[in-house]
């Protein structure tokens, strides 16, 4: 039993869960898109049998191996604090997360692992196509191995294709395919994905405008931006369908994320979108205090995102907490009674099945049953516990898509450009060039914040509270490992950025 | 080849640091090390949702309570 406990253990657990993806996330979307450049690098060699092709794959695919190298393993210290800090959460998603994990784990360590090999020692080893079929290997099969992490998540934001076992205290497959092709699933990885695209393209453009700027390396700098601003602008217009994509699916199944992330409190027709805007840090759910200080809205652009219908009613964090029988939202404080009788009818299995009475147990398991749909709710003490923070879930949404929107101009800019065979002189786009790499990155995070800040209370939507998905630890233990891991991670870090800067500026190899 | 040295001792470093140290003295499996099989760690885990806890700051999700 878990009796009282202070929830800044919880807290201090999620920091170092969002700590450890946080960092693990700068080396994955660099994984992810850089592998396919990479791959169309190659081929252009192959194809054309120009040299020069050849010596910027190897530059590029060098530094897509010191990045594959550190980041490594790093996704691992998430298992390990599944284990530590989220044992009832663990137990509990065993049976659903074992079988993408596992395919996870075959497909990265084979696939990956042994054509990363061919890709990095056999140049002179095997012969050209079969060089170029391991790079499109390895670029397959990172992307693969993201799936299953994906539907992973996915599966926590809209849990499909299962039952709870209470004799278990696990949540079950029922369904392996309405798993991994739940709509949430396969906008996830769509997005993902391609946001990741993105920011392998901004890699590639940041290193090369340097080398413009300095005058070196000019003709391979301006090779590689040409093929990565084509695949950058691809994956940026993909991110920016399938994001939309991702909405609609928030107002299917998780109406409360998307009435964070743009602010809304109360629900109307022909809801506004906020384009811009700063949040009222005073507005708490049930005042009367304007939700912005300042804002820019776009008229019935929020009700189309959310429902393809421009007059259609978008409930608004007050008719999600309290309800709004008018439009038939069912709100927090009537699922929380439902919850909390699901909570008590699971107590009174357990109870009459140690008493060894078969017809109370069965009495039990018929009334929760009829509410497990909203045990999670049970565990919450207020309805306004069901409201993420406004403010991190606004600022993180709509930097994502400002700096989202934004990599479209960029990349068609440098496509322009290079186009027109001038882009070195363009020092207006160069210079800021240089760092679109970090603001990808900033952008892919921002991401993910709005995905996991933007779900909370829940570990799993509606059926578990992170409150009762963690372990019983003290929060001292949690912090010593916060800031081991912050000390790992930033060295790694460290090292990573020193070696790339090292080899950038050695550039290609020599003829 | 220097660049292959490095790479190399960065990753057994961090695979040592990961494994032998972090995982090994920081992050016991808590289930699996506090109970010797599945049917006490799911009574467990069942405890924990039937006797829900006490929460001394709940505030979750940023809103005032």
């Amino acid at each position: 039993m878990i009796g009282n406990i202070d929830l800044s253990m919880v807290n201090w657990a999620r920091a170092q869960f969002a700590l450890t993806a946080m960092y693990h996330w700068i080396f994955v979307p660099l994984t992810l898109g850089l592998a396919w450049i990479c791959a169309f690098y190659e081929s252009i060699y192959v194809k054309t049998g120009n040299e020069e092709w050849l010596r910027l794959t190897k530059f590029w695919m060098k530094l897509f191996g010191i990045n594959f190298a550190i980041g490594i393993a790093t996704g691992i210290i998430m298992e390990f604090e599944f284990g530590t800090n989220w044992a009832n959460y663990s137990w509990m998603v065993g049976d659903i997360f074992g079988a993408p994990l596992a395919i996870e784990g075959i497909a990265a360590f084979f696939l990956e692992a042994t054509f990363f090999a061919v890709m990095f020692f056999g140049w002179d080893r095997v012969s050209k196509r079969f060089h170029l079929t391991s790079t499109w290997l390895v670029a397959i099969g990172s992307n693969l191995s993201a799936t299953w992490i994906l539907v992973a998540n996915a599966w926590m934001q809209h849990p499909v294709g299962m039952a709870f076992n209470p004799d278990k205290a696990r949540f079950e497959m029922h369904n392996f395919w309405d798993v991994i092709l739940s709509p949430v699933a396969v906008s996830k990885f769509t997005h993902t994905t391609s946001s990741s695209f993105a920011v392998g393209a901004l890699f590639v453009i940041s290193i090369s405008s340097y080398f413009l700027l300095q005058k070196r390396h000019l003709k391979m700098a301006k090779r590689s931006i040409v093929v990565a601003a084509i695949f950058g602008l691809l994956g940026s217009l993909m991110a920016g369908f399938t994001g939309d994509e991702a909405a609609y699916e928030n107002a299917l199944h998780q109406p409360m994320k998307l009435a964070a992330f743009e602010g809304l409190y109360h629900g109307e027709k022909g809801a506004g979108l906020v384009a811009a805007g700063i949040v009222n840090l005073r507005k708490d759910v049930d005042d009367d205090e304007d939700p912005f200080d300042l804002e820019i809205r776009i008229p019935g652009l929020l009700s189309i995102l959310a429902n393809r219908r421009p007059n259609s009613f978008v409930p608004g964090i007050n008719d999600l907490v309290y309800g709004n029988p008018k439009e038939g939202i069912m709100g927090a404080t009537e699922k929380i009674s439902k919850g909390k009788i699901a909570v008590q009818q699971l107590a009174a299995y357990k109870k009459a099945q140690k008493a060894d009475n078969p017809t109370a147990a069965s009495q039990a398991l018929a009334q929760f049953n009829q509410y497990k749909d909203f045990l999670g709710y049970g565990y919450l003490h207020s309805p306004k516990e069901a409201v993420p923070n406004v403010a991190i879930s606004f600022y993180s949404f709509h930097l994502m898509v400002i700096l989202g929107t934004m990599f479209i101009a960029v990349f068609l800019a440098y496509l322009f450009f290079s186009l027109r065979g001038n882009l070195e002189k363009q020092r207006w786009l160069l210079l800021p060039g240089t760092i679109m790499f970090v603001l990808g990155i900033i952008c892919s995070q921002a991401g993910w914040v709005i995905a996991e800040a933007g779900r909370q209370p829940w570990a799993i939507q509606g059926l578990l509270p992170v409150s009762v998905a963690r372990t019983n630890l003290t929060t001292g233990t949690v912090q010593t490992t916060f800031f081991m891991f912050l000390i790992l991670f930033t060295a790694l870090l460290i090292a990573e950025l020193r070696i790339m800067s090292k080899q950038i500026k050695l550039g290609p190899e020599d003829k | 080849m220097t660049l292959g040295r490095t790479l190399w001792k960065v990753i057994f470093i961090k695979l040592f640091i990961i494994f032998g140290v972090i995982k090994f003295f920081f992050f016991p499996d808590f289930l699996q090390t506090t109970f010797s099989n599945d049917s006490e760690r799911a009574a467990y885990v069942m405890d924990n949702m039937t006797h829900p806890p006490n929460m001394i700051n709940s505030n979750l999700g940023g809103h005032k309570k």
